[in-house]
């Protein structure tokens, strides 16, 4: 029923450490960790989108309100509810789409997760496919059944998941499925 | 007193009846079984090698596993039990086919050989992703519909990705059951390819597969553990078979992944610890409660499953995820957790079925 109160407390914490332009590097333990999502796994398209070969999903590669250019993402990522990132994401399907496709989406929790990194933290997420990713909690399209409230996500700063409240803000990163 | 005294020794003398009984019954077949080879007997030399019995036939092993080689048994005619010699030596770290030879010599110097082929291939990632068990659409800010379908349903989970899971049920030799089955060993998942350990019940024959039985993790693969071997045996009897001081019995990932692979499951060698990924495939969050599917996981407990996934800001650390309630987190690798074993099934070799 209750949905972990403690992150609702202390996210607006985060968000206000967040504001403060960031310079903290990624730490990844290339030496002892075997990397779950090595990029040699990923397609490059060169448009912005990659595919993951395991999951045969595509990605694009930088978060909702960043923008692609030449290999990296540049510009503010935003954060929104459960319904804007779903509302936003219609929106973008229906004004041309992205990449030349127009079936893009908000990824399940499964999905959401195979893109974890949990051989690197702050970001949890391999950069040479991901750059520029923002080490913040990202919404997935699965709700929590244990809730009337919530659905879930991924904290992309450690790779852990949560439930949170679905008109609280966080951010998006979208899929589509190539077959 | 009298009845605390005398029920034991009651006991041991129906024991006792009823083993001579077997043993009368045992050499009486194996005298029936003999009988028609009687003038058989054996030569005067001995002449014949013994014969080696590998258990388990050709490995394939993922990279940076800790290999266990299951071992080999011989027999022979004359000496009976004969010791087996293995050389060859598997390198785990480096992809490749290696070759271990068993030999073995009776009295008489008669020789026998055997080979076993163990082949690494590269280690597992992602596996195909599975279903998440979402077959409803929830409403916005709140509320959860029975079915797929309200205001913002075509954009969420239960409209998209595979729907449901598909699971077969495997006896302790690994061949395929029907759904119906009451007893099985292993489940393989038909979607991803990876075949999982089934838990028993807890009682005196529940062997190495308990559901109760809980390990301190420990990994020895430097490649793979995050700089750290974690515990060898923090909390002692937290598992069925330990004994003091004998660290092949020890409550730890390690030692029960290396028993497993010596005695073989469900007709296969190569078990080893899922990563967080692969435990996350059998994750089923349609409903209250466990999520998982329990008409095939059954004995499933309330509690952290160890992942063989270590965690990056804390080499004292693993991922684990409860089916109770569906979270993963990070666990200290000295707590007592359960253990669901995987495995790869490999396309075309004996999982082909």
């Amino acid at each position: 029923m209750q949905i972990r109160p403690i992150i609702s407390v202390w996210m607006p914490l985060v968000w206000a450490v967040s504001l403060v332009p960031s310079v903290e590097a990624q730490t990844c333990k290339h030496k002892n960790t075997l990397p779950l999502t090595p990029t040699k796994d990923f397609k490059s398209h060169q448009d912005g989108t990659v595919t993951h070969l395991k999951t045969g999903l595509m990605w694009q590669v930088c978060s909702l309100g960043q923008n692609w250019q030449k290999g990296k993402c540049v510009g503010k990522a935003k954060a929104m509810t459960w319904q804007q990132a779903m509302l936003t994401t219609q929106q973008q399907n229906q004004q041309g789409g992205y990449a030349g496709h127009s079936d893009w989406r908000l990824p399940n929790f499964k999905e959401l997760k195979s893109i974890v990194e949990y051989q690197c933290f702050d970001p949890a997420i391999n950069q040479r496919v991901f750059p520029n990713t923002p080490s913040e909690y990202y919404w997935s399209s699965t709700p929590d059944v244990d809730s009337r409230y919530g659905a879930f996500g991924i904290g992309f700063d450690r790779g852990e998941s949560f439930s949170d409240y679905r008109d609280d803000y966080y951010f998006i990163r979208l899929v589509r499925e190539t077959h | 007193m009298y009845r605390v005294v005398n029920k034991p020794l009651l006991k041991n003398i129906t024991a006792w009846i009823g083993f001579l009984w077997l043993a009368g019954l045992l050499s009486s077949c194996s005298l029936l079984e003999k009988a028609p080879e009687a003038p058989k007997t054996l030569p005067d030399k001995d002449t014949e090698a013994p014969k080696i019995q590998l258990n388990g036939g050709d490995l394939v092993i993922e990279r940076h596993q800790y290999f266990t080689d299951p071992g080999a048994t011989a027999t022979d005619d004359f000496d009976g039990q004969v010791a087996v010699k293995v050389s060859g030596k598997v390198k785990s770290h480096a992809l490749g086919s290696y070759t271990l030879t068993y030999t073995a010599t009776d009295q008489a110097g008669n020789r026998a050989e055997r080979q076993r082929q163990v082949k690494i291939v590269p280690y597992s990632t992602v596996p195909p992703l599975n279903d998440t068990g979402i077959a409803w659409a929830a409403n916005y800010p709140q509320g959860n519909e029975e079915k797929c379908r309200g205001e913002l349903a075509a954009m969420q989970d239960c409209a998209h990705g595979r729907d449901g899971f598909n699971f077969t049920k495997l006896d302790a030799e690994g061949r395929p059951l029907p759904r119906s089955a009451k007893r099985w060993s292993c489940v393989k998942d038909n979607h991803t390819g990876l075949i999982w350990e089934v838990k028993t019940r807890q009682s005196k024959r529940a062997g190495l597969h308990s559901r109760e039985d809980q390990y301190n993790l420990r990994n020895l693969i430097w490649a793979s553990n995050g700089g750290a071997t974690g515990y060898r045996n923090h909390d002692g009897h937290i598992c069925t078979g330990f004994i003091a001081r004998k660290q092949d019995t020890y409550c730890n990932t390690h030692a029960f992944v290396q028993r497993v692979n010596k005695k073989g499951l469900c007709g296969a060698h190569d078990w080893r610890l899922p990563n967080i990924q692969e435990l996350t495939s059998l994750l089923k969050l349609r409903e209250r409660g466990a999520k998982i599917d329990r008409r095939y996981f059954p004995n499933t407990r309330r509690g952290g499953y160890w992942s063989s996934t270590p965690v990056a800001f804390d080499k004292s650390m693993n991922w684990q995820l409860d089916f109770s309630n569906g979270r993963d987190t990070v666990t200290a690798r000295r707590d007592e957790l359960y253990v669901r074993l995987v495995r790869t099934a490999l396309p075309g070799g004996a999982d082909a079925n």
